[in-house]
């Protein structure tokens, strides 16, 4: 039934009151259920693992395109160690299985930590590995004869 | 003018709250639906579509509703930057878009005390929505099931609910027709949905090949949000089911995307069931509708398993079995099947080029045996105007908008140099028609060595391959298989194997039977057509190598039986005048007994729960931790490795995985890179290329070549890389390899 001549504005809100009462209602629970399902999804992100991957330690060689054929020996280069579940981590840098560096970088779940590689007591022609403590695989820089 | 409850009116205002509230899944439940079903009522009110089943007139208005959405979306993608609003499909414009047109249909509805959304819904009882909601619970224990899979954790759950699944299609066969029982119709979609669940968010990142790149394409629209994407030329950007939806629905409603892929195919999978479903009941009882589901639909693997990873076909699989409903239903009028049959070709077109082109071609075929039976004019869906706007938007859209013509060409090309190459796999008839079906077998990784040395030797001779790789062996590495149990599994095995045949044979029988019914019902000329192009493109899908490398049989199959699960219902009501349906009435039981035992050992199939109990059969990984699946699977951290190498490689660097590592770099869009080589076999690595090496590699020591059509499994020689060339980023489960040194 549409609006019929002479009908007001207040007749039609009038009429329109009881939609208006349930959408009012409506929205109003759709806020709280929607408020409650936040710490609910947060819940289920970190038990389920649905949709954020926690942090997990990763290393690797900064402007590596610069470096991936090797690096001249007296050339420092830098690379980053991202933090997972550890807070503390200790690097060693050898070359051909003498140390020639090592650091200790700390740092919250997530950050980085940028640390720069010597290779100026490494030896010409050999890999040069950089190990982080908790990762089982180390970085390797080839230093150039 | 009494003062009542305006249904549209509550629609559009609690769809413009949740719109406007912040992102949460109540709120994006809410406003998906709101504005689905507000379009399509809004849509479906102008064609009356309130004088048909409360069933079918939810498929139609779902099906209004996501097509006019998805072009809406189209529209404001394209014209807004033309207006100078740049990024057209985030939120801001959106939002206004939407709030203005749900004040507008609030306002219009109020004020004319027009109420479509209470019209649509007549006949709908809340206990049906109650049963909706408890039947939503599977689903939600599936999501679980594969996360307990993917923290490692027990298959029992898994297993748990992929019984559910065959438990549910069982009930919803022999459930008493008892009014306050669940319908049967949900416990089968419910029961769809749960199985299609199990599989998207196995690894921890998305499962599937094609899936990968999709979501690289939707990211690629989520930073343009525009319509057409610039700069991209691929047919997977002219797809507005991997651009517009999963863009407009970040955009509006904050819908994560990987939720979007992971999530969404699923729910397009129900529907397609629910408009089978509302078709075959025109025919036959809910009992035997049932049935013809758990055989059809529920028990169809390639639907089950497979579809969920491709996701723009699930979503045009929907427009199929709308346009199925809309050719085959007695119970819509004539006028409102055409439309929705065009409704339908429109939203194949947008939404999976290959759906819709198979779809033109049988609607072809539909309208030829129509016009050549000379059926009723007035009560014919696929006329002359609705074939040719079917098949015109097809063309259009895939020709003009996809730019689909390289790939169509690709196909001619194939079949002009390799022939058709029909049953290639050896052995005898029967088991060469059986690995038909499969257009990927498992090799030994010496076949695996042999074929890379001779792409080294053709088609990669310009490679610099260091002089060590060639002494480094490939060792075969087959993954684990299920130990199964003697005896109950060799008889699974021949019982599964003889049930997908014989509903193959079923399909072809039902065909027949419709095609012989023509002499006395004409009406059936229009399905018939469209079923005889299916049984002939599933043939040689099946048969032919050349053809099944770009119309892979298994999806071919899928889009097949939700079709012929309709055919096979025309045929049983219409087979009373034969001896067959004689038969069935006097063993009525018995006959019923059959049809669900044979739709059981179709559920135990498509859920893989019967390759559990065969002997060395692979683990599928939606319910074992380990297998050749579960190998192919990403995890998020094979992710973070293939972002910092998609950020930090030069576009002009070469760049190789194994088959399955390269779909972590997929979702960065290596897939169309010229400068990516699928192999990890050191014989066919390149010196300057870096190597990505992915969970499978690292942590299982395994790796995988070959291509579409073997895949062989080696051990991964992380010793002789990790020997020979640089290592630019590690992670305790991927690892980068840079060149070796000069």
């Amino acid at each position: 039934m549409s609006k019929q001549p002479g009908e007001s504005t207040a007749d039609v809100l009038r009429v329109l009151a009881p939609s208006i009462r349930i959408s009012l209602v409506g929205a109003m629970l759709l806020a709280g259920f929607g408020l409650a399902s936040i710490p609910l999804t947060h819940w289920l992100q970190r038990t389920a693992g649905w949709e954020r991957t926690p942090p997990i330690e990763e290393a690797w060689l900064n402007n590596p395109t610069q470096i991936e054929r090797g690096v001249a020996q007296g050339t420092p280069f830098s690379f980053t160690i991202q933090f997972g579940g550890a807070t503390s981590l200790h690097w060693s840098e050898r070359s051909s299985g003498r140390l020639i560096a090592s650091g200790q970088v700390s740092g919250a779940p997530g950050t980085e930590a940028v640390e720069i590689g010597a290779t100026s007591a490494a030896t010409p022609g050999t890999w040069l590995t950089i190990s982080v403590s908790n990762l089982h695989h180390a970085l390797r820089v080839w230093v150039l004869p | 003018m009494k003062a009542r409850a305006n249904w549209t009116v509550i629609g559009a205002m609690s769809t413009g709250a949740a719109l406007l509230l912040p992102a949460n899944p109540v709120t994006q439940i809410v406003g998906v639906t709101g504005l689905v079903l507000l379009a399509g009522v809004v849509a479906g009110a102008r064609l009356s579509i309130d004088a048909i089943p409360p069933a079918h007139r939810i498929a139609l208005v779902a099906g209004y509703g996501i097509v006019g959405l998805l072009l809406a979306g189209a529209l404001i993608g394209a014209l807004l930057p033309i207006l100078g609003v740049g990024l057209a499909l985030h939120r801001d414009p959106l939002l206004v878009v939407a709030l203005v047109a749900l004040v507008a249909l609030a306002s219009f509805a109020g004020v004319r005390d027009w109420d479509p959304l209470q019209r649509a819904s007549d006949g709908l009882h809340p206990r049906q929505l109650g049963w909706m909601a408890a039947l939503s619970v599977p689903p939600i224990v599936a999501l679980w099931g594969a996360v307990r899979l993917n923290s490692g954790g027990t298959p029992w759950v898994a297993i748990a609910v992929a019984l559910t699944v065959v438990a549910m299609v069982l009930l919803a066969i022999v459930l008493p027709s008892h009014v306050s029982g669940p319908p049967r119709v949900l416990l089968l979609g419910s029961a769809l949905v749960t199985g299609a669940l199990q599989g998207p968010l196995r690894g921890g990142w998305l499962a599937g090949v094609d899936i990968q790149h999709e979501y690289y394409v939707a990211t690629l629209a989520l930073r343009q949000a525009q319509f057409p994407l610039t700069h991209y030329s691929d047919p997977y950007g002219g797809m507005l089911s991997l651009t517009v939806l999963p863009a407009g629905l970040h955009g509006l409603l904050g819908v994560d995307m990987r939720t979007t892929f992971a999530l969404l195919p699923s729910l397009f999978l129900g529907l397609c069931l629910l408009c089978v479903w509302c078709a075959m009941r025109d025919r036959v009882s809910p009992r035997w509708a049932a049935v013809l589901c758990g055989l059809f639909v529920v028990g169809a693997e390639p639907l089950m398993r497979e579809l969920p990873q491709i996701t723009r076909q699930c979503d045009a699989l929907f427009f199929f079995a709308l346009l199925v409903l809309s050719v085959s239903s007695r119970a819509i009028p004539t006028r409102v099947s055409r439309i929705t049959a065009v409704i339908a070709g429109v939203g194949m077109a947008v939404t999976h080029y290959s759906t819709a082109y198979l779809a033109a071609a049988a609607v072809i075929c539909g309208f030829l045996l129509a016009s050549g039976a000379r059926d009723d004019r007035r009560i014919r869906v696929l006329t002359l105007p609705v074939t040719t706007a079917v098949v015109g938007i097809a063309v259009v859209w895939g020709g003009l908008v996809a730019r689909t013509g390289s790939s169509i060409g690709q196909v001619i090309s194939s079949i002009r140099h390799d022939g058709l190459n029909l049953l290639p796999a050896g052995g005898s008839l029967i088991s060469r028609w059986i690995s038909g079906a499969s257009i990927s077998q498992l090799v030994n990784a010496r076949v695996i060595r042999r074929d890379d040395l001779a792409l080294l030797s053709h088609q990669y001779h310009w490679m610099s391959i260091p002089a060590s790789a060639f002494g480094v062996p490939l060792v075969n590495d087959p993954a684990p298989t299920a130990g199964g149990l003697p005896v109950l599994g060799s008889i699974l095995s021949v019982v599964s194997s003889t049930v997908a045949q014989l509903t193959l044979l079923v399909a072809v029988v039902g065909v027949v039977m419709c095609v012989i019914a023509i002499r006395r019902r004409r009406e059936f000329a229009g399905l018939a057509g469209i079923a005889i192009f299916f049984v002939v493109f599933a043939t040689v899908s099946r048969l032919s190598q050349t053809v099944g490398v770009d119309f892979d049989p298994s999806r071919v199959q899928a889009q097949s039986f939700l079709l012929f699960a309709v055919v096979v219902s025309v045929a049983m009501a219409e087979a009373r005048t034969v001896r067959l349906r004689a038969w069935i009435s006097a063993n009525r039981w018995m006959a019923l007994a059959t049809g669900t035992a044979l739709a059981a050992v179709a559920v135990c199939t498509s859920t893989e729960l019967v390759n559990l109990a065969i002997e060395r059969a692979t683990l599928p990984a939606e319910l074992a931790v380990q297998g050749e699946q579960s190998a192919r699977l990403l995890t998020p951290t094979d992710l973070l490795a293939a972002r910092w190498l998609a950020s930090n490689q030069s576009v002009n660097g070469f760049v190789q995985a194994d088959r399955f590592g390269q779909l972590g770099l997929d979702v960065y869009g290596y897939n169309d890179r010229r400068l990516f080589i699928p192999s990890a076999d050191p014989v066919l690595v390149n010196s300057p290329s870096w190597l990505l090496a992915y969970h499978t590699n690292v942590v299982d020591g395994s790796a995988r070549g070959g291509n579409n059509a073997h895949v062989g499994v080696f051990r991964f020689p992380l010793t002789y890389y990790a020997q020979t060339r640089s290592v630019l980023y590690v992670s305790n489960e991927a690892l980068v390899f840079g060149p070796t040194p000069k």
